[in-house]
């Protein structure tokens, strides 16, 4: 491994977070609020650290694939550790594993929250928490990719590393105009968010947090009541529009832009996504309707805000689900796991996923039948190679396998079963809220350190798609001679 | 610039990398998934794993929006296709490689037809840089303008050279040396010099001229270090071939050692003036046998780098006075440039280059379509271009060059009026329809209008 090159860029992205916590500081002095302080320490312990490699640029660039895994890893947990340093300071969390517990649940957009009062927080603070939704949405390395030049030929391997999804590829031949198209798309659907909370009347400041959450489809609300408390449809109806757009693959909206709306509409994950959410938001409606006492409008507008805001693994809540009929939390913990699509902000399992799975599967029936047939599982008509397959495959184990251990690990506490499930499944697909005691009016301050500090791995597990973290626990990587 | 590269081999691959580096946008096609896998991951670039040649790739890369398509597969009709396909779906520019001997009359009356920019042939071109070279023992470098008109040779003036100390407008009378020095390099500062310029030992010059007069110039400044007469080549391939008519044109003496019986006997039917011997290259016994000590150069072209770089190393413990090896891999050429063989050519360094100033010249005439060619000098500092003067232009053209008021650090180095060549003086000037080649450091020239004061 090309141990400088990994400090050159590790370097960089402790600046690049440093000047990330300029505009929390903006707010903090907007709001002249002496918590603002808190971030001087993080910042200055950010610029010493992160300086001096990032200005001695070795003289052999080149990364490879396990640099590329190394880097994102070890970026995103020095960034959680660093900006955990924020919330710890500022006095409002009772120790550091809850800090960092929050500021990862930022980072990786979850929205898990230890917080039961988030109203209670300074503005600064508040915002940096929702700010870390949208810096974590896209990424960071993505961000950094865009902005500085770090090492042009194989910066591949670090896009591939961060981006969610089977399948990771480039939009336009230079990396770095690929990593400003998307920063650029996604910017301006969260202008537009923003724009547009602003008409529906809510306050600037929450506008603000609100679009950041929606955005990096993370789920931090500025209030314990999440949306429900502007009790507006407008709001609800726009939120839950744009979660959904935050979901879909950004490389297939500068399909539209670039007039390729063939590629769009061709997409059989979007078209997946779009079945599942009908499905979804119907069967749960129905289930509203039939067994409480809601009216049929206010079902549909729950239901549908609700399975945008899961199906997304955003995680606002009109309602508290934990408490609706069972049929619809099952239904709404089957889309926690789905999560949505490829190369969007979200998080879960994707469909694209989902999809080749199920026609693996179908294919593997097949061969019962016709044992010398040959046949390739296609994707928007294009044949999959065996090894994307099998990373599916291998991946699919791996989640599983992650969710099984940690509801173990966690019954130690003293939770039952549907609370430790549903927190596992919340984290590792970065949803945020869970059921029972996790629920949207619940939160994650019950744990205890060692969960917290469990989950925040399982959050980044998901965030990251589990291999990049894997790595980090291979012993080869650490060898002097790897 | 939009390029899109058909072919992922080793020209491909280090074109694609030069011109990363010239910040174009590049799409490499080929239809081996495992090179395109490789590519992507160690190239800044976009790969498609597909055939080049097929309308469907072709549109699904959105080729008409591409401006240059080069073909460099392994296969020369499957090059052509492919540049015909794209020029016909709108590519601005193509490039082929086509190396078929066979196919290089044709290609001449074809090019239009087939929608070709330019096609060029990897071995003929290094053998002909390799001709170049043979041809001034004492110059590092060689280049051709005006289409072989007015060459552009390269070398360092040795201690104690007749002109130490002279300045340059005494050459033509006191010397008769009627090439030009359109740049000197005097420890790594660049001068476009004027008159009263005064050479020192140690400059690196620039001149320019006809071949002709320029072989002259050699023979007076007493650089021409006894032309080469005899030649002795290892390895009996196109390229060997290629070089071996050229010289038998220019009457040298050429022996050809080739191991197979049957392409030394195919190659000795083809070249009746060579001396065509079949033996083992890397025999060195063979070698001396055939008198390798007695000839004035050495060139190693067989297929195999490392014995190239061997047989060179051996030519050169027996003092043969000029040495060139073939070298294609990357980092053989670096270690036999340590071990001092001082000329090593790589035919797809060649090719690479040969694109890349096509590359350039398309890329500085997007505006202004009239720069024929462009070539960069000391590290990119000074640019040697060749324009077409169409038309008259005001202020320029039919005006005494003494009169015109031409750009510091701009010179005119030559004027090309139907394959005469003239070096220009103060009363001599420009016409419409002539060939200008301009030697410029600093500031871009876009057109001739350009190298005047306050254009």
């Amino acid at each position: 491994m090309n141990r400088r090159m990994i400090l050159y860029i590790l370097g960089r992205i402790l600046l690049v977070e440093a000047l990330l916590m300029l505009p929390s500081v903006l707010v903090g002095i907007i709001y002249s609020e002496k918590v603002t302080l808190s971030f001087l320490l993080p910042m200055a312990i950010l610029v010493l650290l992160g300086a001096y490699p990032a200005f001695r640029r070795p003289q052999n660039t080149a990364i490879y694939a396990r640099d590329g895994l190394f880097i994102v890893a070890a970026s995103w947990i020095l960034m959680s550790l660093a900006g955990s340093l924020p919330f710890f300071f500022s006095g409002y969390f009772n120790n550091y594993a809850d800090a960092l517990f929050e500021i990862v649940s930022g980072f990786t957009t979850t929205g898990a929250s230890v917080l039961s009062a988030p109203e209670e927080l300074p503005h600064c603070i508040l915002f940096w928490r929702s700010f870390s939704h949208w810096i974590g949405g896209m990424g960071v390395l993505v961000f950094v990719l865009a902005i500085v030049p770090l090492s042009d030929d194989r910066s591949m391997h670090l896009m591939r590393a961060e981006a969610p999804g089977p399948i990771v590829g480039k939009l336009v031949p230079r990396m770095r105009d690929t990593a400003k198209i998307l920063y650029g798309v996604y910017s301006v659907m969260t202008v537009i968010l923003i724009i547009l909370l602003l008409i529906g009347k809510m306050p600037v400041f929450d506008a603000f947090c609100t679009a950041f959450g929606t955005a990096g489809t993370g789920g931090f609300g500025v209030h314990s009541q999440s949306i429900a408390l502007y009790d507006s449809a407008y709001i609800e109806i726009v939120i839950a529009v744009f979660m959904l757009l935050f979901g879909i693959n950004f490389n297939l909206y500068y399909f539209l832009l670039i007039k390729r709306a063939k590629l769009f509409f061709k997409s059989e994950e979007l078209r997946w996504y779009v079945i599942i959410v009908a499905i979804a938001t119907v069967a749960i409606t129905l289930n509203l309707t039939m067994l409480t006492e809601k009216a049929f409008g206010l079902s549909l507008r729950q239901a549908f805000f609700q399975v945008a805001s899961i199906i997304s693994t955003t995680g606002f809540s009109t309602f508290d689900f934990a408490l609706a009929p069972q049929f619809t939390q099952h239904v709404l913990l089957l889309l926690m796991i789905f999560g949505a699509c490829a190369g969007s902000t979200a998080g879960g399992l994707k469909i694209s996923r989902l999809i080749l799975l199920l026609k693996t599967f179908f294919q593997e029936i097949r061969r019962l039948l016709h044992p010398r047939s040959v046949s390739v599982v296609r994707l928007d008509g294009n044949a999959i190679d065996r090894q994307t397959i099998h990373g599916v495959l291998s991946y699919f184990v791996a989640y599983i396998g992650i969710l099984i251990l940690t509801t173990l690990l966690l019954s130690i506490d003293k939770f039952n079963f549907t609370t430790n499930f549903s927190a596992a499944v919340a984290c590792a697909n970065n949803v945020g809220p869970g059921l029972d005691a996790v629920g949207p009016t619940g939160n994650y301050g019950g744990f205890s350190a060692f969960s917290k500090i469990l989950l925040s791995f399982d959050m980044l597990f998901g965030r990251l798609e589990i291999l990049p973290m894997m790595i980090l626990f291979t012993p080869d990587v650490w060898r002097k001679n790897a | 610039m939009r390029i899109t590269i058909i072919g992922g081999g080793k020209v491909g691959l280090s074109l694609a990398r030069s011109l990363i580096s010239e910040n174009h946008e590049i799409t490499l096609v080929d239809t081996d998934e495992q090179v395109i896998d490789r590519a992507g991951n160690s190239l800044d670039i976009i790969c498609y794993a597909g055939n080049g040649a097929s309308f469907a790739a072709l549109k699904d890369l959105e080729i008409e929006s591409c401006d240059l398509v080069i073909a460099v597969t392994g296969s020369d009709e499957l090059n052509l296709l492919a540049c015909h396909a794209a020029h016909k779906l709108g590519a601005r520019h193509t490039i082929a490689r086509v190396r078929g001997p066979e196919y290089t009359e044709q290609l001449y009356q074809l090019k239009r037809d087939l929608g070709l920019s330019m096609f060029i042939n990897p071995e003929k071109a290094a053998a002909e840089e390799i001709e170049r070279i043979l041809r001034f023992p004492s110059a590092s470098r060689v280049e051709l303008f005006a289409r072989g008109h007015v060459e552009l040779v390269s070398c360092r003036l040795p201690a104690g050279n007749i002109l130490d100390n002279e300045r340059l407008c005494d050459l033509s009378s006191k010397f008769g040396i009627k090439v030009l020095i359109c740049a000197v390099d005097r420890g790594g500062e660049l001068f476009i010099p004027g008159g009263s310029f005064v050479l020192h030992a140690g400059d690196e010059l620039y001149l320019t001229g006809s071949p002709k007069e320029m072989a002259e110039a050699f023979r007076r400044m007493g650089l021409q270090t006894a032309p080469v007469k005899s030649v002795m080549i290892t390895g009996g391939g196109a390229i060997t071939y290629y070089l071996a008519s050229l010289l038998e044109e220019r009457r040298l003496r050429v022996k050809i050692v080739e191991r197979d019986r049957e392409v030394a006997s195919s190659l000795a039917e083809k070249l009746p003036d060579t001396v065509v011997i079949c033996a083992d290259a890397t025999d060195h016994d063979v070698l001396l046998e055939e008198g390798l000590e007695k000839n004035d150069a050495f060139v190693s072209l067989t297929g195999l780098d490392e014995g190239n770089i061997l047989s060179a190393l051996n030519a050169r413990q027996h003092e043969v006075s000029k040495i060139i090896a073939k070298v294609n891999s990357d980092n053989l050429t670096k270690l036999a440039r340590t071990l001092g063989i001082e000329t090593v050519i790589s035919p797809k360094a060649v090719v690479t280059n040969q694109i890349l100033r096509y590359v350039r010249a398309l890329e500085d005439s997007s505006h202004e379509d009239n720069i024929l060619s462009l070539y960069k000098i000391l590290d990119g500092r000074a640019e040697v271009l060749e324009f077409a003067a169409e038309g008259t232009i005001p202020n320029l053209t039919d005006i005494p060059l003494s009169r015109l008021k031409i750009r510091r650090n701009v010179l005119i180095a030559c004027i090309v009026r139907g394959g005469e060549i003239i070096v220009p003086r103060g009363n001599d000037m420009i016409r419409a329809g002539d060939g200008v080649l301009v030697v410029s450091a600093g500031g871009t020239v876009l057109n001739l209008i350009d190298i005047l004061e306050n254009s």
